[in-house]
């Protein structure tokens, strides 16, 4: 397989072989980062498309000094971003919000209590995301799954390291006093467990 | 070292970013303080919940819609690219027409051409090369009149506004030039 870089070059010159491989090489990067910030795979499916869109036309203001992944994460970050604040102006759930998620191909592959287990970890993963807001999101997505550094988040989100040191801070401090809470009432049991996280939503 | 302190290193511990002395003194100030202990448990909780959550698989057809996607804005920046083209073409010829009308005819009053434009403005969308030659028609008795008077003012007052009107409507027609343009023809 030919390198990212000599793929980048060739997609330039129209070669769309080239920029299928491109698309190949990152679907599944820009897919989760899509999924972990918007929550459904439906929107996570529409924004990798339209990350991917946004890529191919701005192919020729990659600057060769940073990171391929990196530059292409940070746009699919921004859009999803941007997609967030939108949504937050929109009164109620979106129709995909409230159906349930088609297994993936991983999924398909392992055994059933094993899916059910992976379906519930990843449940419990977005329910911990939803509680952030955007800002702090990314940051939390891009350092777990993406282990990018203070250095590359600022660079790919735009701001100072102390910033994304301070917010990655606040991030999983929000994250663990929810998880602490969720804790302490699970462990008074009883039917009514879930109202403290209710009430944290 | 205080609770708050203590929570910011918390984070910067996480990320493997602390010195050993101060990994030493936060353990410390771990070992005193209870409630910080008790938080310090809940973050490395969701660190680790974090750490190990699994990735999914991308849906299978996404690569194929991409490129399909792709290849539907191309045909739509074409099919821009042949408008900005007529554009050109039309408010080209509008000139030259005028020119030609201005060859083509004797000299005639500027008021007997104004009920030609009516019918041009109300077939402009079908007949738009009419129009053109109306407007041209137009500009060329402008410059008829303006030579017969002899005042070679108006001629440069012509002159300068043609030039003008030329340069207004590339204007308009150049900026619809960047939303056609993808990055092969960078």
């Amino acid at each position: 397989m030919r390198d990212e870089r000599t793929l980048l070059q060739q997609a330039l010159t129209g070669d769309d072989t080239a920029f299928a491989s491109l698309v190949a090489a990152f679907q599944g990067p820009v897919y989760n980062l899509c999924y972990r910030l918007l929550g459904t795979p439906m929107e996570a499916e529409e924004a990798a498309q339209e990350t991917f869109l946004r890529v191919y036309r701005r192919l020729h203001t990659y600057d060769q000094a940073q990171k391929l992944s990196s530059w292409i994460l940070a746009i699919a970050a921004h859009y999803c971003v941007d997609r967030l604040r939108r949504r937050r102006r929109v009164v109620g759930l979106p129709v995909e919000e409230v159906l349930p998620r088609q297994p993936q191909e991983e999924e398909m592959a392992a055994a059933p209590e094993e899916r059910l287990l992976h379906h519930e970890r990843q449940k419990e993963i977005q329910d911990l995301l939803a509680h952030l807001p955007e800002g702090y999101r990314t940051v939390i997505v891009l350092r777990y799954w993406y282990d990018a550094s203070y250095e590359e988040m600022a660079e790919m989100l735009g701001t100072s390291v102390s910033a994304i040191k301070s917010r990655l801070h606040r991030a999983r401090e929000v994250l663990a006093a929810w998880l602490g809470e969720r804790r302490a009432s699970l462990a008074a049991a009883g039917p009514g467990r879930d109202v403290a996280r209710d009430g944290l939503q | 070292m205080g609770c708050n302190e203590a929570r910011e290193w918390m984070s910067l511990r996480l990320d493997g970013q602390l010195e050993a002395a101060e990994e030493g003194q936060l353990s410390e100030h771990l070992r005193g303080c209870p409630s910080c202990a008790l938080e310090w448990s809940h973050w490395q909780e969701l660190d680790g919940l974090l750490r190990t959550a699994p990735a999914m698989a991308p849906p299978e057809g996404l690569l194929a819609l991409v490129m399909e996607r792709l290849r539907q804005q191309r045909a739509r920046q074409i099919a821009g690219s042949l408008v900005v083209i007529g554009l050109q073409v039309t408010g080209l010829g509008v000139l030259v027409l005028g020119a030609v009308a201005y060859c083509l005819h004797g000299l005639a009053p500027v008021l007997s051409q104004v009920p030609y434009l009516v019918p041009a403005a109300r077939f402009a969308a079908a007949h738009l090369l009419m129009v053109a030659g109306v407007l041209g028609e137009a500009i060329g008795v402008l410059m008829r009149v303006a030579v017969s008077s002899r005042s070679a003012l108006l001629a440069l007052a012509y002159a300068l506004l043609a030039a003008g009107v030329m340069a207004a409507w590339l204007r308009v027609v150049f900026r619809r030039r960047p939303a056609a343009r993808g990055p092969a023809g960078a």
